[in-house]
């Protein structure tokens, strides 16, 4: 500083004149005495413009306290540099100003004090728009309600927000200065890397993680990493931590859900599928999948015309356009001629387009028409059918059961078929294996005679099949009951005629015998006595004598027989077309007794005739009169010596039938000695009277000829009783 | 030697031709007849079973009322196991069946099916057929 130049006065005032900054002399008050000539460079205003005028004029009104706090202090301190205060242009602008003013009032040279001032307006508006930034930046970072952090390139965390504590439960200390890697489950920090490092190459990404929160519990977050570049340079990363556990927790509900409905869908066993409103395939199950035969990988999102073109342009197609106008469920069939299938559909719509179930009902279908067969079958059939469950007991008759038993389906049905048809005809015996067979369960067929509801008698030839179901157990029997009444009516008539016939048979086979002992007998007499007569050759002799009356007797006795046989063989003849003429019994009964009024008088016998005077039945008058004569001749000739002989003939009427009885008083019979032979021919049974054994066998042979039958009670020495029963 | 000759029938007249041979062969004085066949059965069995030494002859008759000869045979075979050897029993019918010929012969006490009226050549062959018996001597006719 020392140097030559400096000597000079004009040095220091050129200095001063030329410098670029404002240098000014003020008065103690402020008031300019000297201002250099930078003033109208810096400001627009000349020198001059400053003298004698004071230095608070130019200054902006705010600014003023700075200039008076300064003027105050110079006396006490030799140097103030003031804040910065702004300072008028000429064109009326403020200017910011840096100065530093000296009291130099004792200096002789100067005596005034030295203001050296600066334009600092530039540097002052960089340094507040520095700072509006940066206030800015920290209301962004602290203030935002995300989460907002800040990591260093070695990832450390080095700030972060308010917003960040809630996220994780940590307070902010505790986040500060830790690397990120810390908070991450392990599953994560390797995708958590990945973005880091992008970031550090100076790209921006997103994505989710999971991270511990101060329970250890996972919290799932979607984490934006902003690189934070200066001069090129990547110094910093910003992360934004966004909180999406609720959302990934409804996801994975949704996706459990998904897949439930999923199985659940898969494992219907009927086809489903469900399509949107342009017929798109949403979804639909592996039993769609098999029933029209497609690769799983094509199907979905295909529209269902192209995946199952048979649908298309069939009523499925207008019932489901029917469906998602109406919105309303529709269920209904449809048969596919070419698959051959009836398939069932019901077809839900819903906001998004239409939920379709479906199944094939072929089988079903084909039951229900043969069950409808069957029954059109069972009901037309000339046969009664009937259905019983396992109890027997009657669920379903056809119109042939009401036909032919007169019970009305209403009125069988609950009814066991046995008890309601079965009567009092009925074989005990097959009524209890009819039961039995039931109970065995096995197909049986019985014939059986049953009753209709008017209580005429109807014989069915039953086949009962029992039906079980696939357990094995019995549910149902089926009986068909076939009218054979008129079958069994002839084969009743055939064994009828066939006992007949056996019975005439053995009568003929008796009757020749008979006839053969006793036509031969008197012969056999005749020949014994004549050979007696020839051989005796006394004439005179008693014995001659006696066989003389015999062969009369025997010659008598052959006479006799042969009239019987003329009698005998006379109902036998005519048995075949007996009369039939109605005979009035109790007028035949009294010309009988007429007739024999004689011997009976001789007897002291009495006859009551106790027989309804109108009683009258079919057959030959002949035939009655015998049958009575015989009877009546009968009892008297065994009447009982000891008591007079009482007869009487009364009737017992019986459904349809008469049963004659007469009785006498007479020496009666031990059956048990008779044995079956009372009615015989040439049967006697009494020795000591006269008899031929004619008599009974006359009333027996001549009342089956009219179709009558004859029985008879007798007890020995009390009486005996016959009767006869005939048909009305 | 034969003790007694019994006729059961129910015909007088074939009873008088049947007692008239006899006579012939001089058996009239053993000879015992019955009409009613009951009273035969219990008195001819009597006798039989008192007796204990002899030779019976019984002439019976089939066609009888209430007792007919097969009667009276089946109520005598249940005394056949004593009578046999001296009861013998001639059936003497009016008929002659073969159905009945083989019926008698399937009672033991029967020796001999006779059509009526018995004549005296019948009867030498009944005594002759008792002799090859040994229930008579020899040479007796």
């Amino acid at each position: 500083m020392n140097s030559p130049i400096i000597a000079h006065p004009d040095f220091y005032a050129s200095l001063v004149f030329n410098s670029s900054d404002l240098i000014s002399i003020l008065s103690p008050t402020g008031v300019y005495k000297y201002v250099s000539n930078s003033s109208t460079t810096i400001l627009g205003i000349t020198p001059e413009e400053f003298i004698g005028k004071s230095t608070l004029s130019f200054m902006h009104p705010d600014d003023v306290p700075i200039a008076l706090n300064a003027i105050e202090q110079i006396r006490s301190r030799p140097t103030i540099h003031l804040p910065p205060f702004r300072f008028r242009h000429k064109n009326g602008s403020w200017r910011w100003v840096d100065c530093v003013v000296k009291d130099m009032t004792a200096d002789p040279n100067v005596k005034g004090i030295v203001s050296n001032a600066r334009d600092i307006t530039d540097k002052v508006e960089a340094e507040q728009q520095l700072e509006m930034r940066e206030a800015y930046y920290s209301s962004l970072f602290l203030n935002h309600p995300d989460a907002f952090f800040h990591l260093n390139p070695e990832g450390i965390i080095e700030a972060a927000n308010q917003g960040m504590e809630p996220v994780l439960g940590l307070p902010i200390p505790q986040l500060v200065g830790r690397p990120y890697a810390d908070f991450l489950t392990s599953q994560s920090i390797k995708a958590a890397k990945q973005l880091f490092s992008q970031a550090l190459l100076g790209y921006s990404g997103t994505m989710e993680l999971e991270a511990l929160n101060f329970e250890g519990r996972t919290v799932y977050l979607s984490i934006t990493a902003i690189p934070v570049i200066l001069n090129g340079k990547v110094t910093g990363i910003h992360g934004i931590a966004k909180d999406i556990t609720q959302i990934m927790q409804a996801q994975i509900t949704i996706k459990e859900q998904a897949e439930l409905l999923s199985s659940v869908f898969s494992s219907i066993t009927e086809g489903f599928f469900v399509i949107d409103k342009q017929w798109r395939i949403k979804y639909a199950n592996p039993f769609f999948i098999l029933f029209f035969g497609l690769q799983i990988k094509f199907f979905k999102e295909q529209e269902l015309w192209q995946v199952a073109p048979e649908l298309h342009n069939s009523p499925f197609f207008e019932v489901c356009q029917q469906a998602a106008q109406t919105g309303k469920t529709v269920h209904f069939n449809e048969y596919f001629p070419e698959r051959q299938q009836h398939i069932r559909f019901a077809i839900y719509p819903f906001s998004g387009g239409l939920t379709v179930y479906f199944d094939d009902v072929t089988l079903q279908k084909k039951k229900e028409q043969e069950l409808l067969d069957l029954s059109l079958v069972a009901s037309r059939t000339t046969n009664g059918v009937v259905i019983m469950n396992a109890e027997g007991k009657v669920e379903w008759v056809n119109d042939g059961f009401s036909r032919l038993t007169g019970y009305s389906r209403q009125e069988a049905i609950g009814q066991v078929p046995s008890k309601l048809l079965q009567g009092p005809g009925t074989n005990p015996e097959t009524s209890a294996r009819i039961y039995q067979l039931y109970a065995s369960q096995q197909p049986f067929s019985q014939e059986v005679l049953n009753y209709k509801k008017n209580g005429e008698i109807i014989w069915f030839h039953i086949d009962v099949t029992p039906v079980f179901n696939e357990a094995g157990q019995l549910v149902k029997y089926v009986a068909i009951e076939n009218d054979i009444t008129e079958l069994k009516q002839k084969e009743t008539e055939m064994l009828q005629l066939t006992e007949n016939l056996l019975r005439r048979n053995e009568d003929l086979q008796q009757f020749t015998y008979i006839v053969s002992h006793n036509l031969r007998a008197p012969v056999a007499n005749i020949l014994g006595l004549s050979y007696l007569i020839n051989s005796e050759k006394n004439r005179d002799s008693d014995k001659f004598e006696k066989a003389l009356t015999k062969i009369a007797a025997a010659a008598n006795h052959l006479d006799m027989v042969i009239s019987d046989l003329n009698k005998i063989l006379s109902p036998l003849k005519n048995a075949a077309n007996a009369l039939q003429e109605p005979v009035n019994i109790h007028s035949i009964v009294q010309a009988v007794t007429a007739g024999l009024q004689e011997q009976l008088e001789a007897v002291h016998a009495t006859l009551e005739n106790q027989l309804p005077p109108d009683l009258t039945l079919t057959g030959s008058i002949a035939y009655f009169y015998s049958i009575f004569n015989n009877l009546i001749t009968n009892a008297i000739k065994y009447r009982n010596q000891e008591t007079d002989l009482k007869i009487t003939i009364s009737g017992q009427t019986e459904s349809q039938k008469i049963t004659i009885l007469f009785t006498d008083n007479g020496m009666g019979m031990d059956l048990e000695q008779v044995n079956n032979q009372l009615f015989q021919l040439y049967k006697r049974f009494h020795p000591g009277t006269e008899g031929r054994g004619i008599g009974l066998y006359l009333v027996k042979t001549q009342a089956e000829a009219m179709g009558g039958r004859i029985s008879v009670q007798s007890e020995p020495g009390k009486g005996t009783t016959f009767f006869l029963t005939f048909s009305l | 030697m034969l003790k007694r000759i019994f006729i059961v029938d129910d015909d007088e007249i074939s009873v008088f031709l049947t007692e008239s041979i006899l006579e012939r062969h001089g058996y009239l004085n053993c000879v015992k007849s019955y009409l009613d066949p009951i009273k035969a059965f219990a008195e001819i069995l009597q006798t039989l079973q008192e007796s204990s030494d002899g030779h019976y002859l019984i002439f019976l008759d089939l066609n009888m009322p209430i007792m007919s000869g097969w009667d009276f045979l089946d109520k005598l075979s249940a005394y056949e196991a004593s009578l046999k050897g001296k009861c013998h029993v001639v059936i003497l019918s009016s008929a002659v069946d073969g159905r009945e010929i083989a019926r008698s012969s399937q009672y033991p006490l029967v020796l001999n099916f006779v059509p009526k009226p018995l004549d005296p050549t019948a009867f030498e062959l009944i005594l002759e057929t008792l002799q090859n018996n040994g229930a008579l001597p020899a040479g007796k006719s």
